[in-house]
């Protein structure tokens, strides 16, 4: 009788404990997408959980500044997951999938940026915010014949971030801090 | 005098008894006799087989172990390079508004 009130009580403090420490890493996605990859001309599928990030930093180079840069970008991240589809034709994926991904953000999640095209590429970026920290970040691109997601779990710095992109070779542009959209729109 | 009898006698050349360089030479012939027991030979197999297999083991392990690391650094850069580009888009679409 003990030993079953014990487990209750484990399992109790578990099933307590679980929320909290996903909380404290942000929130990992559901990005799966399987009509999309069958219909796919060329697909991009990156699962990197904590433990294959730790693994990818071990083996990144500390003699190139690409990767230099990347090693600093992951540390303390929990997870980076990309999906990338693209497309031979225009329109032959469903758009609504990324209103698939956004009801899946909770209250915490913040749209930062929102880029919104016509002709050309939709960019939504939100970011996970506890108080002043980001602990997750979220990348939909939705281009005529391509589709990107990006989830990052963990605190993301998003100086780093920026910075990453000109270590990359692509030109570093200065942000004045506005967004084209507002800033504390959340899910919408 | 008598030592230089016993002494003559002692060292006077004499031949070998009949059949004597066919025994040394068929004792030469004959390979040696191993004395290891069958057990000591059998648990030094064993600890040979052993050793090579975990060395075996081990280098394959450290085989996967690195392409795996090398998968998913390069899985790393792709994923970075695409949020990068896409951080991009919205930089420059915030820089131009």
């Amino acid at each position: 009788m003990n030993r079953i009130l014990t487990n209750l009580l484990l399992t109790l403090i578990a099933a307590l404990a679980l929320p909290i420490t996903a909380s404290a890493q942000g929130t990992r996605l559901n990005l799966d997408f399987p009509d999309m990859a069958a219909k796919a001309s060329e697909t991009v599928d990156v699962t990197l959980d904590g433990a294959m990030l730790r693994l990818a930093g071990r083996f990144l180079s500390s003699n190139d500044p690409d990767e230099r840069a990347a090693r600093e970008m992951i540390n303390g991240l929990a997870g980076i997951y990309v999906r990338s589809y693209e497309f031979d034709h225009e329109g032959e994926y469903d758009k609504s999938q990324a209103e698939r991904i956004r009801q899946q953000l909770g209250p915490t999640w913040k749209k930062i940026v929102k880029v919104a095209s016509r002709t050309r590429e939709d960019v939504d970026i939100y970011a996970d915010t506890r108080g002043d920290a980001i602990t997750g970040l979220l990348i939909i691109s939705a281009e005529p014949k391509e589709f990107t997601v990006v989830n990052i779990v963990g605190p993301v710095d998003l100086e780093k971030l920026a910075a990453l992109e000109g270590q990359f070779g692509i030109p570093h542009i200065h942000r004045d801090g506005k967004h084209k959209h507002g800033k504390d729109d959340r899910n919408d | 005098m008598n030592l230089d009898d016993d002494l003559t006698r002692a060292l006077a050349r004499k031949s070998a008894p009949d059949g004597f360089a066919d025994r040394v030479l068929s004792r030469l012939d004959t390979p040696k006799t191993h004395r290891t027991s069958l057990f000591t030979r059998i648990a030094a197999a064993i600890v040979l087989t052993a050793a090579l297999g975990g060395l075996t083991a081990h280098q394959i392990i450290e085989h996967r172990r690195n392409e795996e690391g090398e998968r998913a650094r390069r899985e790393l850069m792709t994923a970075l390079h695409i949020a990068s580009a896409k951080m991009r888009v919205a930089q420059r679409a915030v820089a131009h508004d």
